[in-house]
């Protein structure tokens, strides 16, 4: 009896503290992420370009050497906030990630989209317009554009300043 | 006292190796699962569940360590492969000729990952293969195409090139942007990889 009670801890102990852990693990690893992005002087609300991705530019992992990133850093626990991007001449994405690492939403960017913007937020009082994609909380939205070249690269680096993630005020 | 102390080391234990297993299938410990393996064509492994809010926690976790900010299913898929054709874990030490045709997607491209997840650290400036050098290099109505893998460049110069200088032990990752509805709903019959041969090894009189 006594070792039945002892193996019964045991089992209990382990599974509490393997989904603890396993379910612990993305937020912390987009914590750091943010962290780390903010340490790397990336502001928030604000759209910056990333370095063409090389062995000594990697900043995350499993970059795409064939695309051009451009990263913005926003938090909705104080109001929504408004991504907007342009449409480019190749291939492109804007997708947002919320604080577990989902992927909550992308935007095409490509030839022919009709994308123009998406708001993003929760709704903190009764009647608020909703936002298009709920996220409460600390989230990352990330332009992907098709960029082989460097002659790529320059071109979707220059359609950075086109693209916003401002909170509505 | 005794069936105390007892149940607080079978405590103990419990959650060392709760918390042991938690990083291992999660991905954090080097020579756990990578991402996901639900699908599987020949010998490349993906997960349609990765980005999405759906994804279990293992998987959840797995992307998050090994692909952190990947696309959901309907933007893009992500194939890996750590092995050739063989069975024999990819590696720096060998020469491999990759070779395939069309994916049914928008665009694609295949990359070189070192065991760490990372760009190999070397300065070639070939850290992959895609669609826009297939068509530029391969002009024929097939749309086959074929590349090597190796740590030095190829003997014939036309080759289009995948430098594994640095990488180790590596992976090849395959990604398949903007996937037509029939990859997503039957991959299995409608996506043919491509091949991973083995040429040479050093040390090996090929």
């Amino acid at each position: 009896m006594r070792w039945l009670i002892s193996l019964l801890v045991f089992a209990v102990m382990a599974m509490a503290s393997h989904f603890f852990v396993l379910g612990s693990i993305p937020g912390f690893i987009m914590n750091k992420a943010h962290a780390t992005f903010e340490a790397q002087g990336l502001p928030q609300n604000m759209f910056l370009s990333s370095p063409r991705q090389t062995p000594t530019t990697q900043r995350i992992v499993r970059p795409s050497p064939d695309l051009a990133y451009a990263l913005c850093l926003f938090d909705t626990s104080n109001g929504p906030v408004r991504i907007t991007a342009p449409i480019g001449e190749a291939y492109g994405s804007v997708s947002i990630f919320n604080d577990q690492t989902d992927n909550v939403f992308v935007g095409d960017l490509s030839p022919g989209s009709d994308f123009d913007s998406v708001t993003v937020g929760h709704s903190r009082h009764k009647g608020d317009p909703k936002p298009d994609v709920l996220l409460n909380g600390a989230g990352i939205a990330l332009i992907r554009r098709l960029a082989p070249t460097q002659a790529d690269y320059d071109e979707a680096a220059t359609l950075v300043a086109g693209a916003a993630c401002e909170k509505i005020e | 006292m005794r069936m105390f102390i007892r149940l607080l080391i079978m405590g103990l234990l419990g959650i060392a190796i709760g918390v042991g297993s938690a990083l291992w299938f999660g991905g954090m410990i080097a020579g756990g699962p990578r991402i996901g393996n639900a699908i599987e064509i020949d010998g490349w492994r993906s997960d349609w569940s990765i980005g999405s809010e759906n994804a279990d926690q293992y998987v959840r976790a797995r992307v998050a360590r090994n692909g952190l900010m990947g696309l959901r299913k309907e933007e893009a898929v992500y194939f890996m492969k750590t092995e050739d054709d063989d069975g024999a874990a990819l590696s720096e030490a060998c020469t491999y000729l990759i070779s395939g045709g069309s994916f049914p997607t928008n665009w694609w491209s295949i990359t070189l990952y070192d065991g760490g997840n990372r760009l190999p650290m070397n300065e070639d400036g070939r850290l992959s293969f895609d669609q826009t050098q297939a068509e530029a290099v391969f002009e024929n109505a097939s749309r086959a195409w074929e590349a090597q893998v190796s740590a030095k460049p190829p003997s014939q110069s036309d080759m289009p090139w995948i430098s594994s200088q640095a990488g180790g032990t590596f992976d090849l990752t395959l990604r398949l942007y903007q996937p037509e509805d029939s990859l997503l709903t039957a991959p299995e019959s409608v996506l043919r990889p491509p091949s991973i041969t083995k040429q040479s090894c050093d040390g090996e009189v090929s």
